[in-house]
């Protein structure tokens, strides 16, 4: 079995992802026995020469992170978004609101970027999520040992919602967000009363205009966050 | 009752109706007061998730060390022990004579079948209606003809009992110390019972669905479709919910070792944009109304040309689980009587 070098990096990012990813503990050091798999978690020094796989965590914030990302893609076959900074951003495109307050309270911030790393970067395979699923970046991890690419998930918080036979937030007056939201995370927020706050993304071809409309019909307020989702996504395309 | 269920849990897994939080779910049961015959209308999600789960491992796969593959098929673990499932409404039970005729039909699916032919069907008639029923409108209820092994009725301070399968004779055979003979007041009770709650269901004054088929096809690119589909949020819990929606999409997932793995069937809905996309990539049913008229086109006309009949049992679960309080008879009946048709056409 030849030697699979696999990168964990990190740009901006709480860093949960890669918490996520030692989570699979157990998983993890059977895998380095099987494998020999050679990886760098946070650190830098000693980089080889290419990576098989890197997955990257957090968003692009400044031109360091920038040239940073474009080195990681020259060294690596394959490229993985991970979590909701990498795939769309994340939390730091807040950054986008009241710039006029930051820039007062952190001078020089004007140079920042907010940005999820596909503007700068081709993606082989997004792994979206506020943390990401441990088990959908397994899942993925194998196929890609496998040089297969799995199918993007393509349902919604909703579906995996209502497997669950859990009473739907809307029809209680929270503004929830399953229902325009790519599903994988196996409805873990509503399962236990939590609005989905879209932390996966929109789903493919999203009702967001839908949603509105029953929100309003409802008289539930729209959560401001969901503004910031759209335009992210807008950003995308 | 609890005296029948405990009798059938010593040889049987116990499928019932369970109270949650969340409201009722059928599940597998282990003491049997927790079986609730009570319940009103429907459970969340259908009793075919007993038949067809949401997620199934079909088999197994390996390469030996000389590289021959070889499978293991969960089918065997399917076909062992023999399960009841209590509490079967007549919609639900019109529903699994429904997935019959697909999975059992032309092109056999071991899985279900072995499933269906291990578990015994004890239904229980409707009392009363609940909001969005319109089993009525479909011939699916509130009395039923076949699709049961035994059917219970409620008439207040005693089950009747309605034998409808030799399995199920068998049930009640070797526990007729429980049984006593129905009288003929005991049957016009019940059907006094159930030509009560028919007309409940009839004030509703929806249309005959018999026909729906012809004005549906009439109607296929009527603007009736852009309106809804501007409104239907395309989450797909109308589909899963749906006791006869039937469509999965297949899963391989490998083992660390990459050498073994296994192949899973999973739920699909006709409203997601992956639903029809194939392997160049291609999606066909790219516009949001071209997906939400699917589900309604397979049900009511479809379906009969699939399996000779309508795929809808009257249960009103889609309508009652819509986010956006999406009501499928409202569809029908705006297609019945209103909106200007446009002539379709097919190159």
């Amino acid at each position: 079995m030849n030697k699979i070098r696999i990168g964990i990096f990190s740009l901006s990012s709480c860093e949960g992802c890669i918490v996520q990813i030692l989570n699979l503990e157990d998983i993890l050091l059977n895998l380095l026995k099987k494998f020999e798999i050679e990886s760098r978690i946070l650190g830098t020094q000693n980089r080889t020469e290419s990576y098989d796989i890197a997955f990257v965590e957090g968003s692009v914030m400044s031109i360091d992170e920038e040239m940073e990302l474009k080195k990681i893609r020259r060294m690596s076959k394959f490229l993985v978004a991970l979590g909701e900074c990498a795939c769309h951003g994340g939390n730091f495109l807040v950054r986008d609101f009241n710039v006029g307050e930051i820039l007062e309270r952190f001078p020089g911030s004007e140079t920042w970027y907010s940005n999820p790393i596909d503007r700068y970067v081709r993606i082989e395979y997004y792994i979206p999520g506020c943390p990401i699923d441990k088990e959908e970046f397994f899942t993925v991890f194998k196929s890609l040992l496998l040089e297969k690419f799995p199918e993007q998930i393509s349902n919604t918080v909703c579906s995996e919602c209502i497997l669950k036979e859990n009473n739907c937030l809307i029809d209680k007056g929270i503004a929830c967000l399953g229902s325009i939201t790519r599903g994988g995370c196996k409805a873990i927020c509503p399962t236990f009363n939590r609005e989905c706050y879209g932390c996966r993304g929109l789903s493919d071809d999203a009702n967001v205009e839908g949603l509105l409309q029953t929100f309003k019909e409802k008289n539930i307020e729209p959560p401001t966050h969901l503004t910031l989702i759209t335009r992210r996504e807008g950003r995308k395309t | 009752m609890p005296i029948f269920l405990d009798r059938i849990m010593k040889y049987y897994q116990l499928i019932g109706p369970v109270k949650t939080e969340k409201g009722v779910s059928f599940e597998y049961v282990s003491e049997c007061d927790k079986v609730d015959l009570d319940y009103l209308g429907h459970t969340v999600l259908p009793p075919k998730k007993f038949f067809f789960p949401p997620i199934e491992e079909m088999f197994a796969y390996e390469y030996d060390e000389t590289g021959n593959l070889r499978i293991y098929d969960f089918l065997e673990e399917v076909s062992k022990g023999m399960r009841v499932i209590v509490g079967v409404k007549p919609c639900d039970i019109s529903s699994l004579l429904v997935l019959d005729k697909v999975f059992t039909g032309e092109y056999n699916d071991p899985y279900y079948t072995t499933r269906r032919n291990n578990t015994l069907v004890v239904g229980l008639t409707c009392n009363k209606p609940k909001e969005y029923c319109f089993c009525t409108y479909v011939g699916s209820g509130p009395s039923i003809k076949k699709g049961f092994d035994l059917l219970l009725s409620d008439l207040g301070d005693m089950y009747l009992v309605e034998v409808g399968s030799e399995k199920g004779w068998k049930l009640t055979k070797f526990n007729l110390d429980i049984f006593n003979e129905a009288e003929n007041e005991d049957i016009k009770e019940r059907e006094r019972i159930l030509l009560e709650v028919e007309e409940e269901i009839r004030k509703k004054g929806l249309p005959n669905f018999a026909t729906i088929d012809k004005v549906l096809v009439e109607r296929f690119l009527d603007r009736i479709w852009d309106d809804y589909s501007r409104k239907c949020l395309a989450c797909g819990k109308c589909n899963f919910t749906c006791p006869t929606c039937r469509c999965f999409t297949i899963s391989d997932e490998p083992n660390p070792d990459l050498k073994s793995g296994k192949r899973f069937r999973i739920w699909d809905s006709c409203h997601f944009l992956s639903f029809t996309k194939v392997a160049s990539g291609e999606v066909f049913r790219k516009d949001r109304p071209s997906r939400f008229k699917q589900r309604i086109y397979h049900k009511f006309v479809y379906s009969i040309n699939e399996i000779g009949s309508i795929s809808c049992v009257g249960c009103g679960r889609c309508i009652e689980v819509c986010p956006a309080k999406i009501n499928i008879l409202d569809v029908l009946k705006e297609v019945i009587v209103g909106g200007k048709s446009v002539s379709a056409k097919v190159s």
